[in-house]
């Protein structure tokens, strides 16, 4: 799959960082961290469906990405090795949960089940202000159940298609993280956004 | 003509499979061109363009995530950077030496070990190396003191000298003694010489006039912050540490540092009275 122009230039920036930090520039990490720790915290939530978890495990990746850069050799890019690790750790981490019976952890800063509001950020508004006010509310209302039904949606579905809708993450370099066939990853998205419409009644 | 073209609303419609991938650009031309011209596969398509939209707003990482991670990073370097610098030089003899001692006590105690007769309690009065800094042997206040009548354990202050049978050098090495019944060694964790805490504020400003305002009252503190970073040095005594570290927690700062004193850590900690060089370092969060 040919890279865009970006990507080859976000990679060259990556690799950069990775040379300064390694230089002893430790705000060269900062700028990791500014730049991918939302893609570990997506990645994460995908295969965990806990905004909690998903920020335990954003925070662990980091750790070690900085406890292990000044050996990082360059064999793979900076990204991969990246997801890579986020995406053992959310496993570990799920598998973790699932041994302890934990079907959802519930965060105190979750939002509350009726959807007012949200401590940590996310907007439960999707609907444009400029629409009618029964459109809103009803679109108001899919995306609450949206987050819901994500969160109950199997793992290999939800985890597919959360990195699907990450930035320029398609089904080659989806099938190479998670170590799947291409097919098995079309198959995936598709039944996990059948499965939104369906809970959420589209 | 136009019955030619139209396509029946349920037979030979794409699987959802390919109009998913179709809707990811990998379609194949003839589901295009089925799509294009089915109001039920082009609603289809409009109902996933929907869910990824919002998934992808589901996802969205907390506005303060950038800062956590840096913060927690930044405070394992500062936990790191000393130990590794150190153990090479100091900490093997350290250690053994720390070894030795805890058997030298717990050996000597058959031979010169005494009741309190007040509250029961078994005590140590071996003479340690004095790299470990113990007290003279035979000092009354040397008397180490573990578990009181109600059987919370802690260790006495001792005018600023650590008591025999334990030693300060941090965290790792910790109040040694035998406690209530003499079953045993029972351990401490011990404030370190030398305590670094990064805490997470909402406001590095505020933060500072709070952190000011909670000082134990013979506690002194230096602005020493350099490169854009909030430190302040705070020369405070070791028993007013966990007071400190509680009522800064209580003011919403958040600590992601591991090292002790932890915000309401219901353990016991051996003090000594001892001055403790506490360096805060103020990061604010993104909110």
């Amino acid at each position: 799959m040919p890279m865009s122009k970006d990507s080859e230039s976000d990679k060259g920036c990556d690799s950069e960082l990775v040379r300064r930090f390694q230089a002893g520039d430790s705000s060269a990490f900062d700028a990791l961290v500014d730049k991918h720790s939302g893609k570990a915290f997506q990645i994460a939530y995908g295969v965990l469906g806990s905004r909690q978890d998903a920020e335990e495990v954003s925070q662990d990746v980091f750790l070690r990405i900085h406890r292990a850069l000044p050996s990082f050799r360059g064999d793979s890019e900076f990204t991969t090795w990246m997801y890579r690790i986020t995406i053992n750790l959310a496993r570990n981490k799920y598998r973790w949960n699932k041994s302890r019976g934990a079907q959802k952890n519930v965060s105190m800063d979750a939002p509350p089940e009726n959807g007012e509001g949200s401590s940590d950020g996310v907007a439960f508004t999707v609907a444009d202000p400029e629409m009618p006010p029964d459109e809103r509310v009803a679109m108001d209302e899919i995306e609450r159940n949206i987050t819901t039904e994500m969160e109950r949606l199997p793992a290999l579905y939800r985890e597919t298609l959360v990195m699907r809708n990450l930035e320029n993450m398609n089904y080659d370099q989806i099938a190479g993280l998670l170590g799947c066939k291409l097919g098995t990853i079309k198959s995936r998205i598709a039944r996990a956004r059948e499965e939104l419409r369906k809970r959420v009644k589209l | 003509m136009n019955d030619k073209i139209k396509i029946p609303d349920t037979v030979a419609c794409p699987s959802p499979e390919e109009l998913s991938a179709l809707h990811d650009g990998n379609g194949l031309p003839d589901v295009a061109g089925h799509a294009a011209a089915c109001a039920a596969c082009r609603k289809l398509l409009a109902d996933y363009g929907v869910i990824d939209a919002m998934v992808a707003r589901a996802v969205n990482p907390p506005a303060d995530l950038t800062a956590r991670i840096k913060a927690a990073c930044r405070a394992e370097s500062l936990r790191q950077r000393k130990p590794m610098a150190m153990w090479p030089r100091h900490y093997g003899w350290r250690l053994a030496a720390a070894a030795a001692a805890c058997a030298a006590v717990a050996g000597l105690l058959v031979f010169f070990s005494g009741e309190s007769g007040q509250r029961g309690i078994r005590t140590a009065r071996a003479a340690l190396p004095p790299e470990l800094g113990t007290t003279p042997a035979g000092d009354a206040a040397a008397r180490v003191n573990l578990t009181d009548k109600n059987g919370a354990v802690h260790a006495p202050e001792l005018s600023g000298r650590p008591a025999a049978g334990a030693s300060n050098y941090g965290e790792r090495l910790r109040a040694v003694g035998l406690d209530a019944a003499g079953n045993g060694v029972v351990t401490l964790p011990n404030v370190g010489d030398a305590v670094q805490h990064v805490w997470v504020v909402r406001n590095s400003a505020l933060a500072t006039n709070i952190l000011r305002r909670n000082l134990p009252r013979h506690a002194v503190l230096t602005d020493v912050s350099a490169n854009g970073r909030t430190l302040y040095r705070i020369v405070v005594i070791d028993r007013d540490m966990q007071a400190l570290v509680d009522r800064l927690a209580a003011a919403g700062f958040s600590l992601v540092s591991p090292s002790l004193p932890q915000p309401g850590a219901n353990q016991a900690l051996g003090v000594f009275g001892k001055p403790v060089a506490y360096t805060v370092e103020l990061v604010p969060d993104a909110k």
